[in-house]
């Protein structure tokens, strides 16, 4: 599209250069002849002897002219002038003032020539020839021809020199014009591709991240879902043989062993299939005060809050954010709920919910923080791993933090943990969309 | 095989798996004593002999050691590149014996100078075999250092 649009500027940019070198013929032809003929027509008529001289210069002043103009014969716009002093010295039947004028203007011509280029020296020649024409005749004769012929060459010369500046700087204008529209054409192309790029390449990273994630995330899980199906399998194996042996004892343990694995199986089952459910809305994303959620979260998690006796406190000053209620409720459950579980034994057990100041992207960050057996930096990543154990004596985070992930993300926002180490509690800090903010929730959801 | 005791360190979180390994391996009596630890921080401990482990004679060195990767408080991985890091126990063989099939895994834990690596199989009858198999040439035919 950009190029048919270039090659269509460029047609039009070139037919309106060859008017104007049309144009510019006609003006750089009929110019000179003009005045020769205007020039040799006064002098010839009026001056008698002189006529076969002014006559036999001026033709070639116009022709060298012609030439150099052209750009056939570069010396020509020397000669011109130079010619033009040998006509003021002859051209002139009486002298005088007329030849200094004419020497004047040669002199001049020649200056300007090479000093200013050539479009001056139209006007200086132009100028030289009425002048000399104009004077010598109007001197000599005192006619009407030759009050005709200066004022037609004048006429003549200002029309030409404007002509040729009118063509050239209007030409020139519309050019830069164009120049400029195609530049500014061009650069909203090159903006608008950038751009394109741009969401390209964040498009192809994110994707690459949520492939990794995916790989990641069907490792794990086809390594835990492999778990327990190696165990059930294999008692099923030592069953067949205690049977055989008798061994009454060993086949009861055998098959409780096969018990729980299919038990632990079925929870995994569960836990994947809540996973997976995440990118379904409970509730249309709306405007929710967090305080809201927070409460309501708690208040689910009350009986082991109660139970194992923790304070909570929650901040006062919680923004409002954007989501789907039902799903923040439910990550903030898990968040609560997973710092209960984690208290270790600490006597004063207290979680804290709260916000910190805007991150440089101006989301505030919420974060739930809790004073338990805290966690391993090693273990930071591994923790939002579903089913990761990180404690053998606990019973495992099982799909939860994994979870609380999930809806984070979904909400286009981002969680990390922190903590000092092993028994110095833990933070949960995430972001969420503020009211204001485009939303993502909805735009990822239809696509899930 | 010597007369020396031969001795297997099972570093194993789940039960179950460990009392399929530690049975299978028992039927084909290639091992004399199978020692096994739920976490890696344990197994860490036992081989560096620290805290109830700190007595040599009742922490003798493993001839192999079958290694879990996903394990609670120090990750498998991190048991093998502690192992292979220390001058002291660089020497024993240690075999990783996990469910997991995935390449990152297989890569990582080459990248750390495991001596092995093998997938748990589902069925029972290859479980024993390759228990068997593993028993008979970590055990019998393979010729490990003194440590």
């Amino acid at each position: 599209m950009l190029f048919q649009r270039l090659a269509s500027r460029e047609e039009e940019t070139r037919r309106q250069y060859l008017t104007k070198r049309v144009l510019t013929l006609m003006v750089s032809v009929l110019f000179p002849f003009t005045g020769v003929i205007l020039v040799g027509w006064s002098a010839g008529l009026f001056s008698g002897g002189d006529v076969t001289i002014v006559l036999l210069l001026d033709g070639p002043i116009a022709i060298c002219w012609w030439l150099a103009q052209r750009g056939h014969w570069r010396w020509g716009s020397y000669v011109a002038p130079a010619l033009m002093f040998v006509l003021g010295l002859f051209g002139s039947s009486s002298g005088g003032l007329a030849n200094v004028f004419i020497l004047f203007y040669a002199l001049a011509i020649l200056l300007s020539g090479m000093l200013l280029g050539n479009r001056l020296q139209w006007f200086v020649l132009a100028t030289a020839l009425v002048v000399h024409v104009g004077v010598g005749g109007v001197r000599d004769q005192q006619s009407w021809q030759g009050m005709l012929a200066i004022g037609v060459t004048i006429g003549g010369a200002f029309i030409g020199v404007a002509l040729v500046q009118w063509f050239s700087t209007t030409q020139l204008q519309r050019a830069l014009g164009q120049a400029r529209a195609a530049a500014a054409d061009l650069q909203a192309d090159v903006t608008e591709r950038k751009q394109a790029e741009a969401e390209r390449e964040r498009l192809i990273a994110e994707l690459a991240a949520k492939n990794a994630e995916l790989v990641r995330f069907t490792s794990i899980v086809s390594h835990d879902l492999k778990s327990p199906l190696i165990t059930i399998r294999g008692f099923l194996g030592f069953l067949e043989k205690d049977m055989l042996a008798g061994h009454g004892e060993e086949v009861r343990q055998d098959i409780a062993s096969m018990f729980q694995a299919t038990d632990k199986l079925q929870w995994m089952v569960d836990e994947l299939l809540k996973l997976s459910r995440v990118g379904r809305l409970t509730d249309a994303p709306r405007k929710v005060p967090f305080e809201e959620i927070v409460r309501e979260a708690v208040g689910l998690v009350s009986g082991r809050i109660a139970a194992r006796g923790v304070q909570v406190d929650i901040a006062k000053e919680l923004p409002v954010v954007y989501g789907d209620r039902g799903r923040l409720v439910e990550a903030v459950q898990n968040l609560v709920d997973n710092a209960v579980k984690f208290m270790g034994d600490q006597p004063t057990p207290r979680i804290e919910i709260g916000v910190q100041s805007a991150t440089g992207n101006g989301k505030p960050v919420l974060f739930v923080h809790d004073n338990g057996i805290g966690i391993d930096p090693q273990h930071r990543e591994r923790i939002f791993d579903p089913f990761a154990k990180l404690d053998s004596k606990s019973e495992g985070t099982g799909i939860g933090l994994a979870l609380v992930k999930r809806i984070i993300e979904v909400h286009g926002g981002r969680i990390w943990v922190g903590s000092e180490g092993a028994k110095k509690g833990t933070t949960f800090y995430f972001t969420l969309p503020a009211p204001d903010a485009s939303h993502p929730t909805g735009e990822k959801r239809r696509t899930e | 095989m010597t007369g020396e005791p031969v001795l297997v360190m099972l570093v194993e979180d789940n039960l179950d798996h460990a009392e399929l390994i530690t049975r299978t391996l028992a039927e084909h009596r290639v091992a004399n004593q199978i020692r096994h630890f739920a976490d890696g921080q344990d197994a860490l401990d036992y081989l560096r002999r620290h805290n109830q482990f700190a007595d040599p004679a009742s922490s003798p060195r493993p001839h192999v050691i079958l290694l879990d990767l996903r394990l609670p408080r120090v990750d498998g991985l991190d048991v093998l590149k502690a192992l292979k890091e220390s001058e002291e126990l660089r020497g024993i063989p240690v075999v990783v014996l996990t469910t997991s099939e995935a390449e990152r895994d297989v890569v990582r834990a080459y990248a750390n100078h495991v001596n092995s690596y093998l997938v748990k199989p589902v069925g029972f009858e290859e479980f024993r075999r390759l228990m068997e198999d593993l028993g008979f040439y970590w055990l019998g035919w393979n010729k490990h250092p003194q440590i």
